[in-house]
């Protein structure tokens, strides 16, 4: 079969037998990934205590929600939190929400959640929350919910990186 | 007229190129799209089974920030694929995977079962008849995914090790161009595609998952001795972002990635060939929110002659 010479970008090619290997090569070497690769500390600093006087505020029942790391979660293990419910007036006032409190965790970039956390009452205005894993690498939200039933009354979002 | 060792040679890079094809999807949500079993050769049918084992090696975020995978995620699939020619020019296939996915660490798991299988519907529209120097071969193929593998929405305790589908309908379309030229050949396949919204109703989540559109880019070359083909490919994905709406209500982000493969392959007789490859996720392209693997394919094949 005899091939007629050609030209691609000013370069004659007398045999096309190698024009699909350099088409090829020129893709190759145009379309080298870059990774950059994230620092962990970085991501650990992402997730913080809800604090300040009055947290988040849940301003259907008028109720602050402060939080606490008890042991912070990672890509390997488990974490757990306390959350404080409290009066937005006077701070140092244990208060439980009328609704349930309940937590979402969720990757929104990727449209899914985890695996459910459990949520316990401790004491008046004190719930621990444990079993929070997040089951990949990724920014995540804390999702704080309090819930009639199935129905979302009020919810507030921190945003992490796992 | 072609002489025999050419014609050979011509038959196994056209019926070879196609395990190049395969998506070797990011893992975290199920396979994604799967580009059909398309008989590009002149048999009237074609059987092949492959066994992959992929591990996710790292994530990259919406933001294009890299993190290395700390804890090992593997899939093994076995897949079965067939497709048969009809009236001349057109052809069907199916391909059904089953898949083994195992995680370590602290939710150490693991979950087999079917994944998503797919129908294809073939024509023919550029022939190769009169093996001219410069048109290529071309086929057209619509395909249809059913969701027949749990998706990350239907996860029994939400970890997501039990999803090994997308778990939404979807419709493609795409087409595939080949051509040889002595030893060497080269292949080109592009296909769009669309899934269709679906309810959720879990522990954590109750509304409607909306994804949207996606379509994939693949151009490849190989190399011919005899019975051995050596072989590389780039395959290039997108999907749009997906949506919820409900009770957890988010707006999501484009996913893209490149998969990079390496393939040897042998002819073991003149309808059976098998074919080793190696595809890297890490190498290519610029890749958005999605976890990168790395994966190892044995594939085998058997084609019937018209």
């Amino acid at each position: 079969m005899k091939i007629r010479e050609q030209e691609f970008w000013g370069v004659k090619l007398r045999e096309n037998k190698r024009f699909p290997l350099l088409i090829f090569m020129l893709i190759l070497l145009a379309s080298c990934a870059k990774p950059q690769y994230v620092n962990a500390d970085k991501l650990e600093s992402s997730i913080a205590n809800i604090s300040g006087e009055c947290g988040i505020l849940f301003s259907t029942e008028d109720i602050c929600l402060r939080t606490e790391w008890v042991q912070k979660p990672s890509e390997s293990t488990f974490g757990e939190m306390n959350l404080i419910f409290i009066d937005p007036i006077d701070q140092t006032r244990f208060l439980d929400p009328t609704n349930e409190p309940f937590i979402v965790l969720w990757m929104p970039s990727m449209a899914h959640g985890s695996s459910p956390v459990k949520v316990e009452r401790i004491d008046v205005g004190r719930y621990r929350v444990s079993e929070i894993f997040f089951t990949m690498p990724g920014p995540w939200d804390i999702r704080y919910q309090l819930k009639d039933g199935s129905n979302v009354v009020e919810e507030k979002i921190q945003k992490i990186t796992i | 007229m072609l002489s025999k060792k050419k014609f050979k040679k011509l038959l196994f890079s056209l019926t070879l190129f196609i395990v190049t094809e395969k998506n070797f999807a990011a893992p975290c949500c199920g396979s994604g799209f799967t580009i059909p079993s398309i008989i590009t050769s002149d048999d009237k049918a074609q059987v092949a089974l492959s066994y992959s084992y992929s591990q996710i090696y790292a994530d990259v975020f919406a933001n294009g920030d890299w993190r290395r995978r700390e804890e090992k995620d593997v899939t093994e699939t076995y897949k079965i694929e067939g497709a048969h020619i009809f009236k001349d020019r057109y052809q069907f296939g199916i391909s059904a995977p089953y898949q083994k996915r195992t995680r370590e660490g602290a939710q150490e798991d693991r979950s087999s079962g079917l994944g998503d299988v797919s129908l294809q519907l073939g024509y023919e529209y550029l022939p190769d008849w009169d093996y001219n120097p410069y048109r290529p071969k071309g086929i057209t193929y619509l395909s249809l995914i059913l969701p027949t593998g749990k998706s990350i929405y239907e996860s029994d305790d939400g970890s997501g090790i039990d999803a090994r589908g997308r778990g939404f309908w979807g419709i493609g379309g795409g087409t595939v161009l080949t051509k040889s030229w002595g030893n060497w050949d080269a292949n080109f396949n592009f296909e769009a595609h669309y899934s269709f919204p679906k309810k959720v109703s879990t522990d954590t989540t109750q509304g409607t998952v909306n994804p949207s559109y996606g379509g994939s880019t693949a151009i490849g070359s190989g190399y011919n001795w005899e019975s051995i083909r050596l072989g590389a490919l780039i395959n290039w994905f997108y999907e749009a972002p997906t949506d919820v709406t409900g009770t957890t209500p988010s707006e999501g982000t484009l996913k893209r990635y490149a998969t990079g493969t390496l393939l040897a392959s042998y002819l073991l007789k003149s309808n059976e060939s098998i074919v080793l490859s190696y595809s890297d996720q890490t190498l290519f392209g610029s890749p958005l929110n999605t976890s990168l693997s790395k994966s190892i394919t044995l594939f085998i094949q058997k084609r019937w002659q018209r």
